[in-house]
């Protein structure tokens, strides 16, 4: 009740403050589309590249290449939020 | 012990990754037998069933019960098992059900409805109450026997109940000291060379219970007119095994799916014996005396259970929103965003369907080596350069050996990525957590000053600086 009031009258501000705003120029959907068109010629052609390897091994890998690259700074806010345990007494 | 703890995150990601991969089904957990362990006092519960039958067989049981009864589905035989299952209905139904069903896994036990068998010839000499309307029980020279229709059971069934007028006659059942109302029902088997029957009381309201501390084995009840199994029952206190637990299974399958009925379990509760004042009702003044105590003792039970189930569902709904809130909230924003700067949000929802049509790669098909050439033409003419056209070069990889040998490459080229990525993710982990070798170099530095030799008179000086040796530490980062 009490998170879901200070919430509420957060977001009325933001919206009022916004509201005040005066809509700004509209993106043209048709350029929005073209760019859907691009991916559309991108993706539908992937197909093509699992000739020469595997979509399951690359869709499997490279999340975890993704986070293997930034692994440094994921145990840094693992480590962060450890620290923040107390007790633990990791720093 | 602090390069220890350096460890630590990495491990805990290592337990994120399973936890997510075993979540998604790439990696699959089956158990044999279904643990009880944190929901049922530590105790661990074993089912399993036989293939050959060897105890006691009931006699035919003729009388047919509503199919609104929902514990027992009766057809011609029921067969109970010595610490196994007991399966209930026709014999050739049985033995077509143990030649096709080896094993299988319990999942979820909630809902208990609550059994306890009476033995009710201690307390009726000749003849059973009838405790409902439509039933009848009759002395017979053989034994007893039930005549009537069926009546069903329960809150939501339809069938005859009553509450037993007759107070001093009425059993009462005891869970957590609260006295239950019963609905009772009997049943009996006759069995000319036992001549024993069951008379069950139930209670028909959903409540949970914890299982006996001793260990008996649990039962699945297999109704083979509809082909499920909804009901197990654990007995209880089985020497006879005539009384029990029976409860509802909520899901019955071949492989083990992990349940969370921790909000179904109560586990303040305390263990159904006599020490929770469960079992018969004591009538004598001692009885009574237990009783009160029982009453008294269950008074901070009652406290923890008041504050819990009120005091925190007040708390929680004071502070944490309901469902649906925040998301009603970021929806209004975003619509408004969208309309005041609908331009400064193509990139946005650009990377968003970037990501989804990234997301929905796995449903595409792989197998599709179709080249498509589009129609180019000269702008401004409608004349075409190229006509528009395609190459299935399916057709390549139709010949076998041309087949087998992309289907190598493929692995060979799996088991390179793999390889490769291991050893990224070995240098990355050196870098963050790993060491580095350190070469020391030891210089030696000795004074070779220059004198006069006739008169010792001190020239110059010479240091002389050499490397005697070297060698390695590891320093931890």
């Amino acid at each position: 009740m009490i998170t879901e009031r200070v919430l509420s009258i957060l977001s009325n501000i933001v919206i009022f403050l916004l509201n005040a705003i005066p809509d700004t120029l509209q993106f043209p959907e048709q350029l929005l589309n073209s760019i859907y068109h691009i991916y559309d010629v991108i993706f539908e052609n992937v197909g093509f590249l699992s000739m020469f390897i595997r979509i399951n091994t690359i869709l499997t890998l490279l999340p975890l290449v993704l986070v293997v690259i930034n692994l440094e700074y994921i145990i840094k806010l693992i480590i962060w939020v450890l620290g923040k345990i107390p007790g633990l007494n990791v720093h | 012990m602090k390069n220890h703890k350096k460890w630590i995150p990495f491990i805990i990601f290592i337990i994120l990754c399973f936890l997510i991969f075993s979540k998604h089904g790439l990696i699959e957990v089956k158990a044999e037998t279904f643990d009880f362990t944190n929901a049922f006092n530590s105790k661990t519960i074993r089912y399993y069933y036989y293939n050959n039958p060897n105890d006691k067989i009931f006699t035919n049981y003729s009388n047919t019960f509503s199919s609104n009864k929902d514990l027992f589905v009766k057809n011609s035989y029921s067969f109970e098992y010595l610490n196994g299952f007991r399966i209930e209905g026709s014999s050739s139904d049985f033995n077509n059900y143990i030649t096709t069903h080896n094993s299988f896994y319990a999942n979820v036990v909630i809902h208990f409805r609550f059994y306890y068998a009476l033995d009710m010839t201690r307390q009726y000499n000749n003849y059973w109450n009838p405790f409902y309307a439509g039933e009848q029980w009759h002395e017979s020279s053989s034994g007893s026997s039930h005549s009537g229709g069926g009546a069903s059971f329960g809150e939501d069934n339809t069938g005859d109940y009553d509450i037993l007028e007759n107070e001093d006659s009425l059993y009462h059942i005891y869970i957590y000291g609260q006295k239950l109302d019963l609905y009772r029902f009997t049943e009996g088997f006759t069995d000319s060379t036992e001549g024993y029957t069951d008379v069950y009381a139930y209670y028909s309201k959903d409540i949970s219970v914890s299982l006996p501390s001793s260990y008996y084995p649990l039962e699945f009840i297999h109704d083979l007119e509809n082909d499920k199994t909804d009901y197990g029952r654990y007995p209880y206190n089985d020497t006879s095994k005539k009384s029990y637990f029976e409860f509802k299974l909520i899901e019955f399958s071949s492989t083990r799916n992990d349940v969370d009925f921790t909000s179904y379990y109560d586990s303040d509760s305390c263990l159904i014996d006599e020490s929770c004042g469960f079992g018969l009702q004591d009538n004598s003044f001692l009885g009574y005396i237990k009783r009160i105590w029982n009453e008294i003792i269950d008074i901070p039970n009652k406290i923890i259970t008041f504050f819990r189930d009120t005091f925190l569902n007040l708390l929680k709904s004071l502070f944490i929103p309901e469902d649906g809130f925040l998301d009603s909230i970021y929806q209004n924003i975003k619509s408004l965003f969208e309309q005041k700067f609908s331009i400064l949000l193509v990139p946005y929802r650009a990377l968003v369907e970037l990501f989804n049509r990234f997301n929905n790669l796995s449903n595409i098909n792989t197998n599709n080596f179709i080249i498509n050439v589009p129609e180019f033409t000269i702008p401004g003419f409608n004349v075409p350069i190229i006509n528009s056209t395609s190459y299935d070069l399916n057709n390549v990889l139709s010949n076998n050996t041309i087949h087998t040998l992309w289907i190598l490459y493929l692995d060979f080229l799996d088991v390179f990525l793999i390889i490769s990525f291991l050893n990224l993710t070995w240098n990355k982990l050196n870098s963050i957590i790993g060491a580095q070798i350190v070469e020391n170099e030891i210089m030696t530095v000795t004074d070779n000053d220059v004198y006069d030799s006739s008169t010792g008179e001190r020239l110059f000086g010479r240091i002389n600086v050499s490397k005697s040796h070297t060698y390695n530490t590891r320093r931890r980062l």
